[in-house]
C-alpha cells in the first residue's frame, strides 16, 4: 500500500527540475500550443522574475537533461522564451493589492540576487531598503552592452513597488543594520564579497548560510499592544521577536548569474517564513526529480523541423507542439481501466478505500464500487509502473473486503461464478487418464501414472468442443498415456472476491491432480497457467503448446494456417518467453506468416475479458475491446479463446493457435456464430460425453430435469436471451413453474401468457403462445431484472399460499 | 419507483390473472435490491396479489434504478 504514496504522477520533469527557477515547462508549453502567449509568459516571469535578463543570460541547463537531446535535438526553451516575451505584449508585472507590513528588510548588494529578494520582498509588501556599494544596480549585467535594455526590465518588474535604495553605502557588519531595526537581512555581495560571517554559519536546522542576532533596539511601536489584534500579530512573530535574521546567497555563496537570482528570489519564502515563525531554515535550490519518462513516448516523438531564419511564431508553436510534457504516466499509457476512468492511482487508492470502509452508502462514499469490479487484473499497472505500484492487487482486496462485507453487487460476478460451478460439476468435468480405462482409477498401476494431463480451460470446450477433441487427439497420438482435466482454473472465484469460493476451488482441483497422478498438466489457457503458478506452484504445468511445439518437430505440421497473421499475445502470457515463442514456433510450422502488433511491445494488454467486467461495466469492455482490435488491420492469432472470442463477437477476425493447428476436417464445420451461453454449456456436456464413450467406452449418465412441454425459440429470441445471458434451461424452469402453478397472466386481446420466477438471484420472465400441439408452446418473449419482487404472498395481511409446493392446496382457494 | 403511474397500463392492454381469472388493477408493490427496499405501483391481481412487470419497465427505469444501487 505504501508504495502508492511514491506515485511520480506529481514529479516535475527534467527541465523543470533543473531549471534554477523551475518553471513551470509542461504548463508553459500547452499554453503556448494554445497560442495563449501573454499566459504563458507569465508563467515564465512569475517564475524567473526579470523575464528579459534571464532569456539574455540563462545558460539553459534544461536543455542538457530533455530527453529529446539524446537525439541531439533538444527543446529550444531559451528561444521559445525569447519569442513569448516578443509575442507577449503586455509584460508589466502583476500589482498586488495587499496591506503594507511593519516589518523590516535589509538587502546588502543590489546585483541580480539582491534585486530578486527585494522584488519578492517589496511585492509582499514588506518595507526594503536595499543598500549598495557601488552606485549603480545590477552587478555584473551592468557592464554588458545591452545593459540598458536589461535595467529597462528590471525597472519595468519593479514600477509598482515600492523600496529605498542607498547607492555608495558599504554596510561595516552586521551590528550596523541591527542598529537600525531591521527584521532580516539577505546578503548579496556576489562572489568574494563582504560575507558578515555567514559563509561558516550553520543553524540549529542544519542550514548553512544563515544566523540570527538578537535584536539591538526596541521593539517596534506598532508592535506595543493596545489590543488583541496587535498582540495576535505580536505572537504571529514568534520567537523572531527581538531577532534578526541573517541569510546569505547568490554569487557569494557560489551561486553565480541566475543560478544568484534564483536564490535571491527564493529568499521571497525564506524570509517570509523567518519573519513569520521564526525559524531559521535555508533550504537550498534541488534540482532532483525521480521523473521516469517511459521509453516508448520518445520513440513517439517528433523530429525537430528545419530551423529558419528567425526563430517566429510558426516554430515557436512547432516547438511546443514537439515538447514531450515529460510525466510519468506509464500506468496511463497500458492500464485502459485508469485511462477510461480517467484517474491516476492515488486517486484510486482513495476510492477503493472509501468505498472498502465500513459503513453503508448513507452515511459514506462508495466511489469505486464499479471501477473495483471493472479491472481486468491483469497486473499491468505494476508492470510498467517504476514504483511498482500495484492498483490491480489493491481492487482484488477491495472486492475481497467487499465480499466479506456483503455488499459486493452480486450480479457483477454471479453469471460466471454460476458458469465456473456448471463447468466443475457433474455435466461437465472429467479426470480421467488412458489407464483407467482398464482398471478403473483407484486400481491403476504405479507404473501406468501418466507423465501428462491436457487441461483446456474451461472455455475452449464451450466454445468448440471439437476443438478439444481434436487436440487431445493429438496430444495422444505423441503420447499415449495422457490425462485430461476438464474443469474451471478457479479464476472466476478469485475475480468475484469470494475468497472462500476461491480456496474450495482450488483444493477441488489439487485433488483431481492428485487423482491423475499428479502429472505435469498441459494447460492450453495461459490464464490458467497464471493461476496455477499464483496458487497451486506445487503443481507442474507448462502451456500445451510449448510440448506440442516440441514433439512436433519429428513430425511435419501440415500448412493449416497460412496467410498473414499479427500475433495477440494474451495478457496473462506476458512475461512467459518460452510459452510465447512456442506459439510463434507451431504458427510458423503451419505456415503462417507472423507479424507483431505495433502497440503491444513487450508488453500484452487485455482483451477487456479478464476480471470479467462485462457485466459490471460493458462499456469499458467495448472501450477495451476497440482498442485492442485498432491496433492492427490484420487478422489476429492467439492462443486464448477470450481474446479470440472477445475480437470475433466484436467483428474482427482471429483464430486460436490449436484452431490453426487442428482445422476441422470438414472446413464449413467451423462455428458459422458464436454459441450462446446454452449452447456454451451444452458443447461442455457434448465433450464430457464423447470424450467417455471415445475413450473410456462409457455412455454418460446425466440426471437432467425433465418437463413434459417443449418451447419452441426462434433465432433472433435465442440471441437475444445470449445477449442477456439467460440459460435455456432457466426458461424451462419457469415456464414449467406457471403451467405448474397455474400462476401467470394472460393478455385478453392477443392471447400471450406472461409470468415470472426468481432463480438464484435473477427473477425471469417469459411470454409465450400455445400453439398446435398442447405439448408446444412458442417463446414469444424472455426478459429478466435484479430486483426481487418483495412480499408477493402476503397479499392484504393474509398468506396466499406456497405456489411450488401446494398447488392443488392452491386451485381450491382460488 | 416513487412515480404513481402504473407502467405498462397505459398501453390499452387488459391483463387477466389466469389464477383468479380477474382483471389486473394498478396497485403498489414492493421490491427489493442489494439491502434497499422500494415501492412501485404495478398491476396487480386485486384478488392474489400477483404482479405484472412489462419488459419495458424491466428494461427500462428498473435497470436504471439497479445501476444506480449497485454504486451505492
Amino acid at each position: 500500500m505504501d508504495n502508492f504514496n511514491h506515485c511520480l504522477m506529481r514529479e516535475p520533469p527534467f527541465c523543470e527540475a533543473r531549471c534554477p527557477f523551475h518553471v513551470d515547462v509542461p504548463d508553459f508549453a500547452e499554453k503556448i500550443r494554445k497560442g495563449l502567449y501573454r499566459t504563458a509568459f507569465k508563467t515564465y516571469r512569475d517564475a524567473v522574475g526579470f523575464p528579459r535578463v534571464v532569456a539574455e543570460i540563462c545558460p539553459a541547463p534544461c536543455g542538457e537533461v530533455c530527453p529529446l537531446a539524446e537525439r541531439g535535438e533538444p527543446i529550444a526553451l531559451n528561444e521559445m522564451e525569447r519569442e513569448v516575451i516578443a509575442l507577449a505584449g503586455d509584460t508589466r508585472p502583476n500589482n498586488y493589492n495587499i496591506p503594507q507590513r511593519n516589518r523590516k528588510v535589509a538587502v546588502v548588494g543590489a546585483g541580480l540576487s539582491g534585486l530578486g529578494c527585494a522584488l519578492r520582498m517589496a511585492a509582499k509588501k514588506y518595507h526594503v531598503e536595499v543598500f549598495e556599494r557601488t552606485d549603480r544596480i545590477g552587478g555584473g549585467i551592468a557592464a554588458r552592452a545591452d545593459a540598458d535594455r536589461l535595467l529597462a526590465d528590471i525597472e519595468e518588474q519593479f514600477q509598482y513597488e515600492t523600496y529605498t535604495i542607498h547607492f555608495n553605502r558599504d554596510v561595516r557588519d552586521r551590528a550596523a543594520l541591527n542598529a537600525m531595526g531591521f527584521d532580516a537581512v539577505y546578503v548579496a555581495t556576489g562572489k568574494g564579497g563582504k560575507d558578515f560571517g555567514l559563509l561558516e554559519a550553520v543553524s540549529e536546522s542544519g542550514d548553512r548560510y544563515c544566523l540570527t542576532d538578537k535584536a539591538e533596539r526596541r521593539k517596534p511601536a506598532a508592535d506595543d499592544a493596545q489590543n488583541v489584534l496587535s498582540t495576535r500579530a505580536g505572537l504571529g512573530a514568534g520567537s523572531s521577536e527581538g531577532s534578526v535574521g541573517w541569510f546569505a546567497g547568490g554569487g557569494l555563496i557560489g551561486n553565480a548569474g541566475v543560478y544568484g537570482l534564483a536564490d535571491g528570489l527564493l529568499m521571497g519564502n525564506v524570509l517570509d517564513n523567518f519573519l513569520k515563525t521564526g525559524n531559521l531554515l535555508w533550504p537550498k535550490n534541488t534540482f532532483e526529480t525521480k521523473m521516469y519518462l517511459n521509453a516508448s513516448r520518445l520513440k513517439a516523438a517528433a523530429p525537430r523541423g528545419e530551423a529558419g531564419e528567425r526563430f517566429a511564431e510558426i516554430e515557436l508553436k512547432k516547438e511546443a507542439e514537439r515538447c514531450l510534457l515529460c510525466r510519468c504516466d506509464s500506468c496511463r499509457m497500458f492500464c485502459d481501466l485508469t485511462e477510461f476512468f480517467n484517474k491516476w492511482p492515488p486517486r484510486i487508492r482513495d476510492e477503493v478505500f472509501a468505498t472498502t470502509l465500513p459503513g453503508t452508502a448513507e452515511v459514506k462514499a462508495t466511489p469505486a464500487k464499479r471501477l473495483m469490479s471493472t479491472c481486468s487484473q491483469c497486473g499491468i499497472c505494476k508492470e510498467v509502473c517504476p514504483e511498482e505500484i500495484d492498483m490491480g492487487g489493491l481492487i482484488l482486496a477491495g472486492r475481497q473486503s467487499m465480499h466479506r462485507q456483503d455488499k459486493a453487487p452480486w450480479v457483477f460476478h454471479d453469471f460466471w461464478v454460476r458458469d465456473m460451478e456448471f463447468a466443475d460439476g457433474e455435466a461437465a468435468h472429467l479426470c480421467r487418464t488412458p489407464a483407467d480405462r482398464r482398471d478403473g482409477i483407484e486400481n491403476r498401476a504405479k507404473n501406468d501414472t501418466p507423465a501428462f494431463a491436457f487441461f483446456p480451460g474451461c472455455q475452449i470446450g464451450a466454445g468448440d468442443p471439437d476443438l478439444v477433441l481434436r487436440t487431445y487427439d493429438a496430444l495422444l497420438s505423441y503420447e499415449p498415456t495422457t490425462g485430461i482435466l476438464l474443469r474451471c482454473c478457479g479464476a472466476p472465484a478469485e475475480w468475484s472476491g469470494n475468497d472462500e469460493k476461491h480456496r474450495a476451488a482450488i483444493e477441488s482441483i489439487m485433488e483431481d491432480w492428485r487423482r491423475l497422478g499428479k502429472p505435469t498438466l498441459l494447460a492450453a489457457c495461459p490464464t490458467c497457467i497464471k493461476k496455477f503458478r499464483e496458487y497451486m506452484p506445487e503443481v507442474p504445468v507448462l502451456s500445451v503448446y510449448e510440448k506440442i511445439d516440441e514433439w512436433s518437430d519429428s513430425s511435419p505440421q501440415p500448412e493449416t494456417a497460412t496467410g498473414a497473421w499479427a500475433v495477440f499475445d494474451p495478457c496473462s502470457a506476458r512475461h512467459k518467453g518460452p510459452l510465447k515463442n512456442a506459439v510463434r514456433s507451431l504458427a510458423r510450422k503451419a505456415g503462417a506468416e507472423l507479424h507483431p502488433l505495433p502497440e503491444q511491445d513487450e508488453i500484452a494488454r487485455c482483451c477487456g475479458f479478464g476480471g470479467q467486467p462485462a457485466i459490471a461495466n460493458p462499456a469499458y469492455t467495448k472501450f477495451v475491446a476497440d482498442r485492442r482490435i485498432a491496433e492492427s488491420e490484420l487478422p489476429y492469432l492467439t492462443y486464448c479463446v477470450n481474446c479470440r472470442d472477445v475480437f470475433n463477437r466484436a467483428g474482427k477476425e482471429a483464430k486460436h493457435i490449436l484452431e490453426a493447428l487442428y482445422p476441422p476436417r470438414d472446413a464449413s464445420a467451423r462455428y458459422e456464430k458464436l454459441p450462446t451461453v446454452t449452447e456454451r454449456r451444452n458443447n461442455r456436456v457434448y465433450l464430457k460425453r464423447t470424450l467417455l464413450k471415445t475413450y473410456w467406452g462409457e455412455d454418460m449418465q446425466l440426471k437432467e430435469p425433465t418437463y413434459d412441454f417443449e418451447l419452441v425459440i426462434g433465432d433472433d429470441l435465442k440471441a437475444s436471451m445470449d445477449e442477456q445471458r439467460i440459460l435455456e434451461s432457466e426458461i424451462y424452469e419457469v415456464v414449467d413453474f406457471l403451467l405448474r402453478t397455474g400462476r401467470k397472466v394472460r393478455n385478453a386481446e392477443t392471447g400471450v401468457h406472461s409470468g415470472y420466477k426468481q432463480v438464484g438471484h435473477m427473477t425471469y420472465w417469459v411470454e409465450y403462445r400455445e400453439a398446435e400441439r398442447p405439448d408446444r408452446l412458442l417463446l414469444t418473449n424472455v426478459y429478466a431484472h435484479r430486483m426481487t419482487i418483495e412480499m408477493e404472498k402476503l397479499w392484504r395481511g393474509v398468506r396466499t399460499e406456497d405456489y411450488l409446493h401446494n398447488v392443488e392446496d392452491v386451485n381450491d382457494e382460488a | 419507483m416513487t412515480k404513481h403511474e402504473p407502467d405498462g397500463a397505459k398501453a390499452a392492454q387488459t391483463l387477466i390473472c389466469e389464477l383468479c381469472d380477474v382483471e389486473m388493477e394498478p396497485t403498489p408493490a414492493h421490491f427489493s435490491y442489494l439491502k434497499r427496499t422500494f415501492k412501485h405501483v404495478v398491476l396487480r391481481c386485486p384478488k392474489c396479489g400477483q404482479v405484472y412487470i412489462s419488459e419495458e419497465l424491466a428494461k427500462g427505469r428498473m435497470r436504471e434504478v439497479e445501476n444506480v444501487l449497485e454504486e451505492k
